[in-house]
């Protein structure tokens, strides 16, 4: 029999241990009821893919949305200068219901995305940005209330917008939180369901799920190795060592994480090497050939156990500083007919209503030029910015939020034409979210600062 | 010594471990003009050492005068000077306001640079001729450089060189 002395220590270490164990359990226990709730809220058979396109650099959404009208045109051309399109070229759209007097076109090369509008497939988010919390001009110049730090910088602007938790650092991305809390609906998945066709990035980082990097072409497959020959001994010899029961527990999880990735590489060329092969054409290019991938992805879904995919896809050298007309007309006929090619697969597959694709980007850029020469001449890190809804669950047609007033010295300008956001991240995040399957009791866990804005349904998704 | 005591003593060790680890982590912050501002307290000793010829009339320079922008666009340097003379005042900053790099356009992070920061301090004092009536940093062409925010640790300084064009082939650009 212990002694009294000897009791009372194991006693403290037990309770120490207990209280440790409880945390986690505790931690565990609340992801168990979000799951649980989340899975009573949504049948789990229906099938949801949420694509995010980032396009990295910030995209200048002053020349995606333009006022077409005489007396808005003439405006909007007298301050963008030499970075005004001509107003003959504008495509014009007519929103189903957002009115402010102004009348609108977009940009030129987005002719597809001008059908996909008129289609109904397609909606635009209006001056859409990272917000701590609602901020006005005054508030701005009084710098009376928290802004997102490092406003203007290409690297924190993204992470911010990735994960819509501006003001604390990065830890996870709204993309991973959500496939989090949905990943119980994927009853026997296969591979992770989140899935990025463009590397790295900070809106897949979650706790639990982790994200899966696959390039345009397929799973990536370590080179030199097969099954025959000098090839088949590395291999052996590889799988060996991952193999083996390591006691670093740093070690082992490189070696089953390792193992695990390879396993589910060699799956998923397997599963997509069988599936047939989709009779939409895509353009070669590089966001062609990543929107390819999805809807390859999407196609394989039921072969790889998944009811709910997330999905990142990126377009860069949208940080136009000079020469930007030329260069964001080829970017943005680039997006226009991947976005159609993609649309267009989704049908194929049958799953049109199922698949809503969303834009994001660092920032808008500032309505002046930085040059007198439109032939150089580029704009500079903004802020708010125009953003593309695309799907057939999607209120297409239409245009989301407040189109800031178009003028240098305006309500919305902080200088320059860096419109003030009217719509948060996080109110578009939210809304896509709830479409996705997040229930109202959840979404507070996919998007801490929701409750700080107006409103968790911006209405494009019905 | 039997295994009990061995026991306890080695679970002693654990907790004062802990406890320093803790320490540690929650050490007091030094200063921000401290330990963590090594650049500018040397120059600020360096002024206190030395006479210099932008100090105050009737006596040496004020104590904790940055003296880091007075360099700039002297005769006896170059614009690649300049350009890393202007990085060593990002990395002071940085060191010492703790929040990133100052964000906006040249005149917004030049008035940060010239004491509308957290600290109060002029990491640039005022009067330099390198700031025009704008209140804009010019290279030595007079051109207000252009500050590309990469990251709130990177910041790309973009002179406009001799043709003083933006985006030209004469451009001279410190990319950290």
């Amino acid at each position: 029999m212990n002694d009294p002395s000897d009791l009372s220590r194991r006693r403290f270490i037990g309770r120490a241990c207990s209280a440790v164990g409880a945390t986690g359990m505790l931690s565990a226990l609340a992801q168990l009821r979000m799951i649980g709730a989340l899975a009573a809220d949504a049948a789990p058979t229906d099938y949801k893919a949420l694509v995010c396109l980032f396009l990295y650099g910030g995209n200048d959404s002053n020349n995606l949305l333009v006022p077409v009208d005489n007396t808005n045109y003439q405006l909007y051309a007298t301050d963008r200068t030499v970075l005004a399109l001509p107003q003959s070229t504008l495509l014009g759209i007519s929103p189903k219901t957002y009115s402010d007097g102004r009348q609108w076109g977009l940009h030129p090369s987005l002719v597809e995305v001008q059908q996909l509008f008129s289609q109904g497939s397609l909606a635009l988010m209006a001056n859409t940005g990272t917000l701590v919390q609602p901020v006005t001009l005054a508030q701005y110049n009084a710098g009376s209330v928290a802004l997102p730090p490092q406003l203007f910088s290409h690297a924190n602007q993204q992470v911010q917008w990735q994960s819509s938790v501006p003001d604390q650092p990065f830890t996870t991305g709204w993309g991973g939180r959500l496939a989090d809390i949905v990943n119980a609906l994927n009853t026997n998945p296969k591979i992770s369901m989140s899935v990025s066709v463009a590397g790295e990035n900070s809106f897949q980082v979650g706790n639990i799920v982790s994200q899966f990097a696959v390039n345009p072409g397929g799973a990536v497959v370590l080179s030199g190795t097969g099954t025959s020959g000098i090839a088949g001994v590395r291999t052996t010899a590889q799988q060996n060592i991952l193999n083996a029961q390591e006691q670093n527990l740093f070690e082992a999880a490189f070696g089953s994480t390792t193992v695990n990735a390879i396993a589910d590489s060699q799956l998923l060329n397997t599963i997509l090497a069988a599936a047939p092969k989709l009779a939409t054409i895509f353009p070669t290019t590089s966001i062609g050939s990543q929107m390819q991938m999805v809807a390859r992805m999407i196609g394989a879904a039921p072969q790889l156990g998944l009811t709910r995919q997330v999905f990142f896809a990126s377009l860069g050298g949208f940080d136009l500083h000079s020469d930007q007309l030329g260069a964001h007309a080829t970017l943005f006929m680039q997006l226009s007919q991947a976005l159609s090619a993609f649309s267009a697969a989704t049908t194929e597959l049958g799953v049109p209503n199922q698949v809503t694709t969303f834009t994001a980007s660092d920032f808008s850029r500032t309505f002046n030029t930085n040059g007198t020469n439109d032939g150089t001449a580029g704009s500079d890190h903004g802020w708010g910015s125009h953003h593309l809804v695309m799907g057939g669950a999607v209120q297409g047609g239409d245009i989301y939020g407040q189109v800031p007033l178009l003028e240098l010295g305006g309500p919305e300008d902080t200088g320059r034409g860096r419109w003030i956001p009217t719509t948060s991240v996080d109110e578009y995040a939210a809304t896509l979210a709830t479409w996705f399957g997040v229930s109202a009791s959840n979404l507070s866990v996919v998007l801490p600062n929701i409750g700080r804005f107006g409103t968790s349904n911006l209405g494009f998704m019905g | 010594m039997g295994p009990q005591r061995i026991r306890m003593g080695l679970f002693g060790a654990a907790l004062l471990a802990g406890f320093v680890l803790l320490l540690l982590v929650f050490r007091p912050r030094i200063g921000p003009l401290g330990r963590a501002f090594p650049a500018l307290q040397a120059r600020a000793l360096e002024a206190q050492a030395a006479p210099h010829p932008g100090a105050a009339a009737g006596g040496g320079p004020a104590e904790g005068r940055s003296l880091l922008a007075d360099d700039l666009n002297s005769a006896g340097t170059d614009v690649h000077s300049d350009l890393r003379l202007i990085n060593e005042i990002f990395i002071a900053y940085r060191g010492a306001v703790r929040s990133g790099n100052p964000v906006g356009e040249n005149a917004e992070i030049t008035a940060a640079l010239l004491g509308r920061n957290r600290l109060g301090f002029a990491f640039i004092p005022a009067g330099n001729p390198a700031v025009n009536a704008r209140g804009e940093l010019c290279d030595r062409w007079g051109t207000p450089y252009f500050f590309h925010q990469l990251s709130g640790e990177k910041m790309e300084i973009r002179s406009a060189g001799p043709d003083r064009k933006l985006w030209t082939a004469d451009d001279q650009v410190l990319t950290p």
